[in-house]
This record gives C-alpha cells, structure tokens and sequence, in this order.
C-alpha cells in the first residue's frame, strides 16, 4: 500500500522557489541572436555573421529606434518611411521616437542585452566604436562592396573615422556638424555698445576684447555678460585643438593635457569667467535656465552655441530677438579644429532584416528630399557629397556656415576624440578638474596635472 | 423472513478530506503568492544575477564573460570608488543624526494637544511622499545662488549666500539640508513611539518633581528607543542609497563632490558598459549596509529599551 507523505510547508516553499527561479532563468536568457544560415554569400566578420546583400531585401516589418527628435521630424521620418516601403514591396517599418530627455543609450544597450533591440537605432560620434567592438553593430563594408547604387566614397573621407572600427565602417553617416559652430550675437546689444559684429575671421582675442566691452557691471557682480559657453566636453576640445594641443597622444595611451598648449586653452577661457567676469560660472547658466536662455533674454550678448540651437533662436527671432551668427573663432595662432558631431543609423548585429535595413539607411542617406528635410530639424552637413547643395542654402551663408565646407575637407579641422568605449568615462574624469579650474579653484596647469596621472591609468586598463 | 430486494447499498469512500493545517497553509502560500513570485523573480533573480556578473566582464551588449575577483581588485585601486564613499559617508554622518533629531523634535512639537495638530501632522508628513524628482527640481530652484528662496532669506539677514550646488565646498552640504525635507516619514514612526510612552510614568516622574527635560530624557527617549533604533537604521540604509537628487541637480559634480555611490554605480553600468564592475559595487554596497547594520545593532544593545525584556 502506497503512502502519500504530505509536503511541509519548508519543501512546498523549496519547490515554488525553484520552479519559480526556472522559469525566471529560462525567460531572463538572452535570446539567440537570430543570424543566417552561413550559406554562400554570407561574409564572416569578426563575431558578427552578416549576409552580403547579393540577394533581394527581406520583407515583413523592420523596427526603428530614434532617439531624441521632435515631433515634425518624426513625421517627415515617417513620410520617409511610407516612401520607402513603396519602393520596397512587402515591407513595412515601424519607427519607435523616444522623446528627447530620455535614456536613449541606456533603453538601447537593455533591448540589446534582451535580444530585443530594433533592426536600425540611432548612433552617434562615441558610440560607435565600443558598439561596434561588443559586436552590436553590423559592419557596413560587404554592403558598400556589392551595392550598386552607393559607394563608400560617395561620403565626405575627411569625417569617416568617427563611424569607422577597426578599419571598417561600422555606421551610415547621414550628417556631420562642427562643434560648438557658431558666435550668435545679438545685434541689439553689440549696436549699444558700438562693438562690431563678429565675422568668420575673428580670434579668440578679438572675442575675449568684445566680450569685455559687452559686460555690464552692477556693483561687483555683471548685470549683463558678454559671452557665454556651456561647460563640456565639446567646447573645451575645441578650445585645446584649435591651440595645438590635445587630451591624448597619437596612439591614444597617454594623457597629454600637461602640455601647455592644452592647459593653456583652458586657462585661457576660464580667466573670461574667472577673472574678465565677462562670462557667466555654470551654476549661474543653471540659474539662469542655460546658456541660450540667457542668451535669448538678453543676459548675454554673444553665445558660442551649436548648430541645433538654430531651431530655437528662429522662434526667439519670430519674438523680436534680432540676433546674427558667425563661425566660431579661431584661437590666436589662425588655427580652429571643431569637434565632429555626427548623426548616422547603426543596423543590429541581430537584426533578421540586414538587407532590408541597409536599404533602408542607404536610401535615407541618400534621397534628396529626405536630406533637405532633415536639414531643417537639425541643420547639418550632408555626409552624401551629392547632396551638399542641400545644405548651401541663403540661410546657411547668413549664418556663416558656407565656411563648413572647408572644414569637412580637412581633418585637421574637425575631428572627435578618441579613446573609443573609453571616453565617456574619461571625459567625466576631465570634467570634474575642468570644473574647479572654472571655479577658480585651481590652475588648468595644476588639473592638468592632477587628472593625466588618473587618465593615464584608464587608458592602460584593459 | 424477509428479504429486501434493489441493490445493495455500497459504500461510497468519503471524499479525502485536507487536515485543517494543511487547508490553512495553502490558503496562506496562496496568499503570499504574489509576493513570493514578485519577490522571486524581481528581487531575488537579479540579486542571484549580479552576483554572478560581478565576476564577469560584462558590457551588457556583449555576453558576460568570467574573471573571478578581478572587478573587486579593481576597486582597490579605483580613485572614484573611495571618492563617491567618502561621499556617501560623509552625507550619512551628517544626514542621518540631524534627520533623527529633527524628525523627532517634529513629532514632539505635533505629540501636543493643540488645535489642528492632525492637519500639522498631515503637512508634516505629505513632503515624504512626493515625487523624488519633482522634489529635486524644486530644491534645484532653492538652492539657486541668485534667486533661491535660502539665498533671499540669507540676504534680508545680511548674509551672502553661497553658491550652493556650484562650489564643490557647498554641494554636499545642500543635500544634507535637502534631506530635511523627507523627515515627516520618520516623524510618524516616532510620533506612534511617543503616544505609545504611559502618562502614568510622566505623572509618577512629575509628582517625583522631575524637570520636562528629565522627563523626556530619561522616560520619553527609552520609551521609544526601539522606533529610533529603527528609524536609525533605515534612514544609513536610505542614505547609501542616495541617487535622483544628485543625477537629477548636480550629475555628481562640481568636481565630484556629488559623487554618491549609487550614481558611480549607475554610471558604470549604464554609460560605461561596466555592468560586471557595477554588479561588484553593489555588493559592495550590500555587505557595506549590512555591516552598518550590524554594528547598529549591536551598538545599541543596552541603550534601547524593550518593555518586558
């Protein structure tokens, strides 16, 4: 006769627990990522398997991950989208718009990570290179091979390294813009003050001596500024460039910033601050809701700010705000290197739609319409060089910014940073002594010295 | 004789019947169920998960990949891990004794019998269930060194005002203000503690002749020493815990004087693809907040009060 023993509490409990711990191993494992069957025409790279575009694209839905736009430029994306899978029957794409302020980055490496993430994302310049290496992003170079409708050299090469890995191409560049690009000027205040308005040839003197004259003191505290820049990363490697220095040496292993030339920059920037007062501290930018608003709300008279700001100071403007704008200046020596931001699409390693998806990030590079509309949401220059005329229009001469032609032809004008997945944490490290030097509570030359030892030992870490 | 006829009436085995403890448990594993499961698979599942990534290169991207203990050997020579430490300490040493003792000044002052105590209380307390963020936005506003409410009042005093969230020297120290503002949740928990202490102690105390500040001293504090006891804990454990105030209003900065552990720990799992260092830093954190809790309690022994122990 069999006896039923009845199950305690603790080995009820001890069961639940391991079922339950099963079936959470079992649905938290990573996905497999979905890749071909390595079949003829497939090109094996690296860890990544991609399918050579010989044959026509995959149909069904293909997802897209966009980062940071608004609604009107998710709307001509979308009209883009309807456009394309017209032209590519049996497809159809879904676009997800996250709104700006999100956690783009960090929705993307968790979709990633879950074998979830869309065919296409947005990437920028810093991303690339540590995406691509962990294997998240497909290496566009078998494509460019075998299309017969784009090559690789249809693309500006000054400005290519920023999405290259490896020696390969690791993203499709859809636009590229210098950093921070322009002096805007409000003109009501330069007229008041009788100080001319600045032109592409201005150095950094000539700033600095207008930037003077531009403050208006009450007591010992500036009632109105001459100048204001936002304290990152952007502008202040524009700042060590442009004066021939650098945060790194050639081969990226050692921390340079103790040569004058680097530190020198920035000292040279944070005496508008810290001794001139001719620029506000950035506690005071935040309390003044940031550099543009002060700048919109006559605070300051000058603004070294960035291309999309464009957007906003066209609607201060339609507000009476009569401002104009110029190129950046160049650092006393004649010499001006921006940083490179950039915009391009990344395909998933594990995307089952790579063809598709290069179709799809080619044909929006690449399709003039798509390029003007998007030139009026970010105003950048168009990585396609077919389509530069997108870009010249009479607005951009206004604002300076047919200078931005040279600088693409020319490395040493524009570039990014380096140091790949490393940067963003090296950049911090730089930031947290950039701070005090812009405080006044130490010399570049001391943080220089105080953060390269520290950079030093990050960059040597595997 | 007679004879019945029909069939025979069988015996119709009674239905197996579950003891009353067993019945019982069921109902209450039922119950608990989800819990259990929540707990199980959204608490005890990535605990179990981190632990093992902790050992792991992991670039959450990539798969994780096994190195042993090198993520915890990196911590000893990790400038920004003893930095956004000493962060975090020195927050916990200053917040959590004033947080204490203001919250239980609070809960005296709403312990009175006075007219609309039970709406004070109210106001009191609803700060500590508002939004964390909202919270941070508006401190941002507060501590603004130009047109921040402190800074107005310092000036009608003739004070100049610092500013706040810019100098590294100030940052921290706003904060430790800013955690004033979460005292209402602790002054409910001392608030029960008080209006649970006898009157007759006080009325014995007070026919004895001993002063209102003995009284509370020596009766009202170890009365309630087992509410402070745990509020104290909690409130180290809260403080180590620090994150959207600092990402929200200073990203860590000026100069990493911000720097809280819980934001150091964020920034490599997230903007540095340093999921496996991060995991170790949370453990970290664990045994760190275990440790404290530890000592706290055996801190204690013979300064709290049990009533019948």
């Amino acid at each position: 006769m069999s006896t039923k023993r009845e199950v305690s509490r603790r080995e009820f409990l001890r069961m639940s627990g391991m079922a339950v711990a099963a079936g959470v191993l079992g649905s938290c494992a990573p996905k497999a990522v979905p890749t071909q069957a390595p079949v003829k025409e497939t090109v094996v790279v690296k860890e990544t398997v991609v399918v050579a575009p010989t044959a026509a694209w995959e149909t069904g839905e293909m997802s897209i991950l966009l980062c940071c736009s608004g609604p009107e430029e998710q709307a001509a994306k979308q009209k883009f989208n309807e456009r394309f899978a017209q032209s590519h029957p049996g497809a159809k794409v879904n676009q997800e718009p996250m709104p700006a302020g999100q956690n783009y980055f960090e929705k993307l490496q968790t979709v990633i990570a879950a074998g979830t993430a869309p065919d296409i994302y947005d990437m920028w310049e810093g991303y690339i290179q540590p995406y691509a290496k962990n294997g998240a992003l497909v290496n566009l170079e078998p494509f460019f091979e075998v299309d017969t409708k784009m090559k690789k050299t249809d693309l500006w090469p000054g400005v290519l390294k920023s999405v290259t890995w490896d020696g390969k191409l690791y993203s499709m560049l859809i636009a590229i813009m210098p950093g921070p690009v322009s002096v805007y000027y409000n003109k009501k205040l330069l007229d008041a003050a009788g100080v001319a308005y600045p032109t592409n040839d201005w150095k950094w003197d000539d700033l600095r001596a207008a930037a003077k004259n531009l403050t208006v003191m009450k007591g010992d505290e500036p009632e109105r500024y001459g100048l204001v820049f936002d304290n990152w990363f952007v502008p202040w490697l524009y700042w060590i460039w442009s004066n021939g220095g650098d945060v790194f040496n050639q081969d990226e292993t050692q921390c340079v910033l103790t040569e004058a030339k680097g530190y020198g920059a920035l000292q040279y920037w944070a005496d508008l601050v810290v001794k001139d007062k001719s620029a506000p501290t950035s506690s005071t930018q935040q309390a003044m809701q940031g550099s543009i608003n002060m700048f919109k709300t006559d605070l300051v008279a000058m603004y070294l700010g960035n291309c999309w700001d464009l957007a906003a100071l066209k609607d201060a403007a339609t507000q009476g705000l009569n401002w104009g704008a110029c190129l950046a200046p160049k650092a006393n020596d004649g010499n001006r290197t921006f940083y490179q931001h950039t915009w391009c699409w990344g395909i998933w390693t594990g995307s089952k739609k790579q063809k598709l998806a290069w179709e799809y990030v080619r044909d929006f590079v690449t399709e003039e319409q798509m390029i003007t509309e998007f030139n009026t949401f970010q105003k950048a220059f168009p990585a396609v060089k077919a389509l530069l005329h997108t870009f010249l229009t009479k607005e951009t001469e206004d604002l300076g910014w047919a200078g931005v032609v040279d600088i693409m032809g020319d490395p040493n004008q524009i570039r990014y940073p380096g140091a790949g997945a490393k940067w963003d944490k090296i950049s911090t490290m730089f930031q947290a002594e950039i701070d005090l030097v812009f405080t006044g509570d130490k010399t570049a030359e001391q943080a220089a010295k105080d953060v390269c030892p520290k950079v030093n030992e990050e960059l040597a870490r595997t | 004789m007679t004879t019945t006829s029909g069939t025979l009436p069988t015996r119709i085995p009674a239905r197996r019947r579950l003891g009353l403890s067993r019945r019982e448990a069921i109902v209450g594993y039922t119950l608990l169920s989800p819990w259990l499961i929540g707990f199980l698979v959204f608490t005890l599942g990535p605990m179990i998960a981190s632990l093992y990534f902790s050992f792991c290169d992991y670039k959450v991207i990539k798969p994780p990949r096994l190195i042993g203990l090198a993520n915890y050997q990196r911590m000893l020579a990790d400038d920004l891990f003893y930095k956004s430490l000493t962060v975090t300490a020195k927050y916990t040493f200053a917040s959590v004794p004033l947080g204490i003792v203001v919250a239980l000044f609070v809960a005296v002052l709403l312990n009175q019998r006075i007219w609309g105590v039970r709406v004070f209380r109210t106001i009191f307390y609803l700060p500590s269930v508002v939004s964390g963020v909202a919270v941070s936005l508006v401190f941002a506003w507060i501590f603004n060194y130009r047109f921040g409410i402190i800074n107005f009042v310092l000036g009608l005093l003739g004070i100049r005002g610092p500013d706040w969230l810019g100098r590294p020297a100030w940052a921290l120290w706003a904060f430790v203000l800013m955690s004033l503002w979460g005292v209402g949740g602790n002054m409910v928990i001392l608030l029960a503690g008080l209006q649970g202490v006898p009157v007759s102690l006080h009325e014995a105390a007070q026919i004895d002749g001993a002063s209102a500040w003995k009284r509370f001293w020596s009766i009202t504090v170890p009365m309630i020493s087992p509410a402070i006891l745990f509020i104290t804990i909690m409130s180290v454990i809260g403080s180590f815990q620090v994150f959207t105030q600092a990402y929200i209003m200073t990203g860590g900065g000026p100069a990493n004087a911000t720097l809280f552990y819980l934001l150091y720990l964020y920034r490599n799992a997230f903007n540095w693809f340093e999921m496996g260092y991060a995991s170790a830093l949370a453990w970290v954190l664990f045994v760190i907040i275990l440790a404290c809790t530890l000592i706290t309690m055996r801190g204690s022994q013979g300064l709290v009060h049990y009533e019948g122990a």
